[in-house]
């Protein structure tokens, strides 16, 4: 655990004792890269605003939920805020597939918004880690993993949409999942 | 490691990233249940797998929310903290004692789980503490047939419905259960198909309530998206309106 990770871990303690300036602190680390999550999940900025404000809240009104000695605060959250992301595009997705209206009709954020910067040098850090590691996954085994991470599709989809049988989904995505972990392991 | 193990590992990556169809992520979750609190190399493995779903998200163009994000949340809190917490109601503490008692049984089984468990966790949470606010209408369901055991209610509070359920009984095989909300007769099918797990059922839907009178829990076949609710399976139902 890194100094980032004890910092985080304090302002966790403080959350959890109701303190809001604690909370605002978080706010500030991760609501950037919670938002670009949900944003390139949900491709809505509404939708992407809705699941940010929810993952923060539920972090507010249930602290406890964090398990510390379950990993750094930051894999818990941003899973969270992952979880919850893919949770709301499959809901406009069934809205969409019963010719419903849907809750945001926003057209789909594309990708000329001016990027965020990361004013946390340790996020900072780890952002780069993670892309030079997806780089190094063989191209099957990366598209696999971003169509089910980013694009929230089910490895049924994703086996669909590619021709392949999903054993060869399911093999791919693990085998990325544990090259990712093996490289960020390393670069601690 | 053995090529069965190869299998439950491919099983709980797709459930990391909830990549999985309704079929597998109840096969996920048995697993996750009954297998990876035993076997040391999955409750390891499952701390990577969610290790790096979390990692994964910094992989995503960082965006700064608009001002107005940290304004809503604020304002959230601050309404949250004048509800006044007064005494349950009557309805509302039979239900919270039945909530508490599940959940508490719902925790133990979490133990040593990854991914979804702390989301679960914090649904419960959410759950109880909505079940505590004055403008809450805990709803009991109704079982509509002999073999319907088991007790399920619905929580509406601020668009989100949460449905609570124990002693629930497991589908029939290749089936599952779906809630549909009710309006003049018309229902739609609401969330993903779900099936209990030691009898608990937990979810959290982001829904307006208010907008329906009837809700209905159905057994339907997996792999179907029904148009109207099959009422010949199992069926639970509650009035809104009343």
């Amino acid at each position: 655990m890194n100094e980032a990770d004890r910092a985080d871990l304090e302002l966790h303690r403080r959350v959890a004792l109701g303190d809001g300036e604690a909370f605002e602190a978080l706010y500030r680390r991760y609501a950037g890269v919670a938002y670009g999550l949900a944003r390139r999940v949900t491709a809505q900025e509404a939708l992407a605003q809705e699941v940010v404000q929810d993952a923060f809240l539920a972090l507010w009104r249930a602290p406890e939920a964090y398990d510390p000695a379950r990993g750094p605060f930051r894999t818990f959250f941003l899973s969270l805020v992952h979880h919850r992301a893919v949770d709301a595009v499959r809901r406009e997705q069934r809205l969409r597939d019963r010719g419903e209206r849907a809750a945001n009709l926003e057209p789909p954020v594309g990708e000329d918004v001016a990027e965020g910067v990361v004013r946390d040098a340790d996020l900072e850090l780890r952002r780069k880690r993670v892309l030079a590691a997806l780089d190094e996954l063989p191209p099957e085994q990366r598209t696999v993993l971003e169509m089910a991470y980013f694009g929230g599709a089910t490895q049924t989809r994703i086996a669909e949409e590619l021709g392949i049988p999903l054993g060869t989904v399911k093999t791919r995505t693990l085998a990325a999942m544990r090259k990712l972990r093996r490289a960020l392991e390393q670069e601690g | 490691m053995t090529r069965e193990h190869e299998r439950e590992l491919e099983l709980l990556a797709g459930h990391a990233l909830s990549a999985l169809g309704a079929e597998e992520e109840a096969e996920a979750e048995r697993l996750l249940a009954e297998h990876v609190p035993g076997c040391g190399t999955c409750r390891d493995a499952v701390d990577d797998l969610q290790a790096v779903v979390g990692e994964l998200a910094l992989a995503a163009r960082p965006v700064d929310p608009p001002e107005l994000l940290l304004a809503r949340i604020r304002r959230e809190i601050r309404e949250g903290d004048r509800r006044p917490r007064r005494g349950l109601g009557l309805v509302a503490a039979a239900v919270g004692i039945t909530a508490l008692v599940g959940m508490a049984g719902l925790s133990a089984s979490l133990g040593s789980r990854a991914t979804r468990a702390e989301a679960e966790r914090i649904t419960a949470v959410e759950m109880l503490s909505a079940m505590r606010d004055p403008s809450t209408n805990p709803v009991p369901l109704e079982a509509m047939s002999a073999t319907t055991a088991g007790g399920l209610v619905e929580v509406a509070h601020e668009e989100q419905l949460y449905l609570y359920g124990e002693g629930v009984p497991a589908p029939q095989p290749g089936h599952a259960y779906r809630l549909w909300l009710g309006s003049d007769g018309v229902f739609h099918p609401v969330g993903e198909p779900f099936a209990p797990r030691d009898g608990i059922v937990l979810l959290r839907i982001t829904v307006d309530p208010t907008r329906f009178d009837e809700i209905l829990i159905t057994e339907e076949p997996l792999g179907e998206e029904p148009e109207r609710p099959r009422v010949e399976g199992r069926t639970w139902h509650a009035d809104l309106a009343a």
